[in-house]
């Protein structure tokens, strides 16, 4: 009983045969004919909320335009032009922190970066800053002795003008020397 | 630009595609398919509820919906996935309303069903605006998921196995409330027919 209960319930699909039925199709353009005639449309202001909501959304995922092949590797190359002073710099400074003794204080950090870059310089002026006249001066010299291949102290000549003039002073060092021991 | 960026943006291009072109950034392709599905959905909203103002928000609900997941489309039928995202407002609305009501136990809610409507056009005369009428009004009668899949099956063409997945239920509960649907539709509508 319960089977046959249950087969008039839901029946197999080819029972219900109501796309053969004319009278759907009549109802259906009846629904169709009502539904144009009173429904009117959903509110402008509805539409808008939409059309701002899919542009805003459309914003966010909206991709970068393709580039031509040329752009990145020109982009590449420029970049790194832009950045090889500063690698050359960074490995040099590194090289000379290693070189130079502690005691001997940061700005012959300097001074070993300047003798590197300038090896090949006739006449050679350096610009140090804070070089005290005094004690700082002859670590120079000794530092340049010792580390940097000089055979004799190089002259070091502070610039007068630069004497007590605060403390962003810079001085100028003019020297020379045996280019066969660099 | 790629190939389904350029077919995305035709107004002929197809669903899939223009859906694909818009999580791609091009909002002229969204502006495609609301305008492809907007009397479909529309109508469908308000034969649903019989309601217009109702018809409006479930129409800008289903859409917000499919802009916010857009992604989550898989190739496939767009239409049914629409209608499935509708089906889903309407009857989280009516849910809202009415409190936690299973679907299935809305067969008696049928009374809930107040028709409004925009008002009969000027050129319909009185007796066209009355069977314009009528019939909605009928459909308004039936039991919410009976009405449905005659809504469905007649404004949108679904298959019943389509309709069957957006209802959450078997193929043959779908033909079985088509059948309902169409058989007391046919009734009333004659017997109004013939009383006149």
């Amino acid at each position: 009983m319960k089977a046959i209960w249950r087969s008039k319930k839901t029946p197999p699909a080819a029972q219900y045969a109501v796309e053969d039925d004319k009278s759907l199709e009549q109802l259906k353009s009846l629904l169709e004919e009502a539904l144009e005639a009173r429904m009117g449309g959903p509110s402008g202001a509805v539409m808008q909320k939409i059309h701002d909501a899919s542009v805003a959304a459309a914003g966010k995922r909206r991709l970068p335009a393709p580039s031509p092949w040329w752009r990145p590797a020109a982009a590449a190359l420029l970049i790194a032009a832009a950045l090889s002073p500063v690698f050359f710099l960074v490995r040099n400074t590194h090289e000379a922190r290693q070189s130079v003794p502690t005691e001997i204080g940061p700005y012959q950090a300097v001074a070993n970066i300047l003798c590197l870059l300038t090896v090949d310089t006739e006449d050679q002026l350096w610009e140090v800053s804070s070089l005290d006249p005094g004690s700082e001066r002859r670590q120079l010299s000794d530092w340049l002795l010792e580390y940097q291949g000089f055979s004799e102290t190089p002259e070091i000549i502070l610039s007068p003008a630069d004497h007590g003039q605060g403390e962003t002073r810079w001085h100028s060092i003019p020297w020379s020397w045996d280019r066969t021991h660099v | 630009m790629n190939m389904t960026y350029d077919r995305g943006c035709r107004p002929d291009a197809d669903d899939a595609d223009c859906l694909c072109a818009y999580c791609a950034g091009n909002a002229e392709a969204l502006r495609h398919l609301v305008q492809r599905y907007r009397s479909l959905l529309y109508g469908y909203a308000y034969a649903l509820c019989g309601n217009g103002a109702e018809a409006d928000d479930i129409f800008q609900e289903t859409w917000l919906r499919v802009i916010r997941h857009a992604a989550r489309f898989r190739a496939g039928n767009f239409k049914g996935w629409l209608l499935r995202i509708a089906h889903n407002v309407a009857i989280d609305r009516i849910r809202k309303k009415r409190g936690e009501v299973a679907y299935d136990r809305l067969e008696n809610q049928s009374e809930a069903f107040h028709l409004t409507d925009a008002g009969p056009s000027p050129a319909a005369s009185c007796e066209t605006a009355d069977r314009h009428r009528e019939i909605l009004r009928q459909v308004g009668l039936l039991p919410l998921p009976q009405r449905e899949v005659f809504l469905l099956r007649t404004l949108s063409a679904l298959s019943f196995r389509e309709i069957a997945k957006i209802q959450k239920v078997s193929i043959n509960t779908a033909l079985g409330r088509m059948h309902y649907a169409v058989n007391r539709l046919r009734e009333t509508l004659t017997a109004r027919g013939e009383k006149q």
